[in-house]
């Protein structure tokens, strides 16, 4: 009896440690036309929350998540940014980032600081008149992270150049980088740019300047994060096709490092590539899956995917390997072999398009 | 210019601009407001002048060209005059016959 009653108990702990354990873990956030914010559970190959972002707008697009993974604060048709608790689905954070009535304004940047408290948003403002469109200033606007539903900034820059499109915060919230024709480093509090880094102002010799076009943040995993550049080198002929090299960049979040490693393939359009957890190698991604080596950019092995994709992520165990946006399939592929393993389908297929996939560590059952 | 003649008042307001020296006040926008204020002439061929590296199929990237206004002669502006074109054909492969032309309210 005795016996039979550690036994129960021993599979009660057992059945009572699998629960958590099953959902408590990693998961992978994206959305979907027209409204639609998903948490997935890659290892599962299943949805496990479905919400709806509330409020105008067809087009969820950049996915910040909080340091904790709890909040994923998503921009929707560049107009709105709402921020949703991934527990409860509880909106915590809604603005148009208007300042006033005929201010339309797009967003084209955002990135949540390392402490979790605020959110940067890099907003670029038109007046609309009866029958002009005035340009205004473009403006860093720092607001708070649980905002609410109204939400005001709480400090607003306007020193900072045009054709930003991508925020990412440095790991200790020392710093805002921003990318755009160079790199920028902002400081959060003063709005500062505190260094600058050439890219399309670069100097390096032979070469053009440089190309790149990056809306996916995706830098969780390996701390880097990674964009294709693409140039031409001014040495050799145009009719050769070595004249037109494809580098990846990667910027540490941690250290603010920037470097360039030439990918050893011909010239091709890639959407993103994503730096795996060991930062051995980077995956990238559009008409074809391709794995590279990080240290000398060979070429390890690519296959051919259904159709395009947009962003490739990874996970954090390095084991798989996950492509998606353009269409309503999530898919994984074996990181070593390049194999396909499965794919998570939206509910009624409705399409990625450019929503980003973002990696977190949550614990649902919190 | 000079074989271009002004007919209305806002062309005259826009060749006045230019006699005075006012073009230096126009400033470039860097996205759109509106995807008529987008040149990017989308679609047709890739960087190669071929169709091999353009997005396949499709209707894979329709959506996605579509709402940062890539293919402002294509498609409808969704970002402020027709926000709702695609709302209920969220899914380009199943869903395209839904999609309608547009035509102007007043």
């Amino acid at each position: 009896m005795l016996r039979r009653c550690a036994t129960l108990v021993a599979v009660i702990v057992a059945m009572a440690l699998a629960l958590p354990a099953a959902l408590a873990g990693e998961y992978l956030v994206t959305a979907a036309k027209p409204n639609n914010l998903y948490v997935m559970d890659m290892k599962a190959r299943e949805i496990v929350r479905s919400y709806t972002i509330p409020g105008d707008g067809t087009a969820p697009g950049t996915i910040v998540t909080s340091p904790d993974g709890r909040i994923a604060y998503v921009v929707m048709s560049y107009r709105r940014i709402v921020g949703i608790d991934l527990m409860t689905g509880k909106t915590v954070f809604e603005t148009d980032m208007a300042r006033s009535g005929d201010e339309r304004v797009i967003n084209m940047g955002l990135a949540v600081s390392a402490d979790g408290t605020e959110l940067y948003s890099y907003e670029v403002p038109a007046r609309i008149g009866l029958d002009r469109y005035e340009v205004l200033p473009v403006r860093l606007s720092v607001y708070p992270a649980m905002g609410g539903n109204f939400a005001e900034p709480l400090r607003v820059f306007s020193n900072l150049p045009r054709r930003i499109h991508m925020l990412i915060t440095k790991a200790d919230g020392s710093a805002i980088y921003a990318l755009g024709w160079d790199i920028y480093t902002i400081d959060p509090q003063t709005g500062e740019i505190m260094d600058t880094f050439p890219l399309r102002n670069w100097t390096r010799e032979n070469a053009s300047p440089p190309d790149l076009l990056n809306f996916w943040p995706m830098e969780e995993q390996s701390g880097l994060f990674s964009t294709l550049v693409y140039y031409q080198r001014t040495d050799l002929p145009p009719d050769d096709m070595a004249a037109y090299p494809t580098d990846v960049l990667t910027l540490d979040v941690a250290t603010g490092e920037i470097k360039f490693t030439t990918l050893q393939i011909p010239p091709q359009v890639i959407f993103t590539g994503t730096v795996s957890p060991d930062r051995k190698n980077l995956y990238t991604i559009y008409t074809k899956l391709m794995k590279l080596d990080m240290e000398t950019g060979a070429l390890i092995k690519e296959v051919p995917v259904d159709h395009s994709y947009y962003q490739v992520n990874v996970s954090g165990d390095g084991k798989e390997v996950y492509v998606g946006g353009t269409m309503c399939d999530v898919s994984i592929y074996d990181a070593e072999t390049l194999d396909k393993l499965g794919a998570v389908t939206t509910p009624g297929c409705v399409d990625l398009a450019t929503a980003a996939m973002r990696m977190i560590d949550l614990d649902l059952e919190e | 210019m000079k074989h271009l003649r002004a007919l209305n008042k806002k062309a005259a307001a826009l060749e006045a601009a230019r006699d005075n020296g006012g073009m230096e006040e126009v400033v470039a926008m860097q996205v759109v407001a509106g995807c008529t204020s987008s040149t990017d002439p989308g679609w047709e061929v890739d960087p190669f002048g071929s169709v091999a590296s353009l997005c396949q199929p499709m209707e894979a990237d329709l959506y996605g060209c579509t709402d940062p206004c890539w293919w402002p002669a294509q498609v409808p502006d969704t970002i402020n005059t027709y926000p709702d074109w695609n709302h209920d054909a969220p899914s380009a492969s199943n869903d395209w016959r839904k999609l309608e032309a547009v035509y102007p309210d007043d």
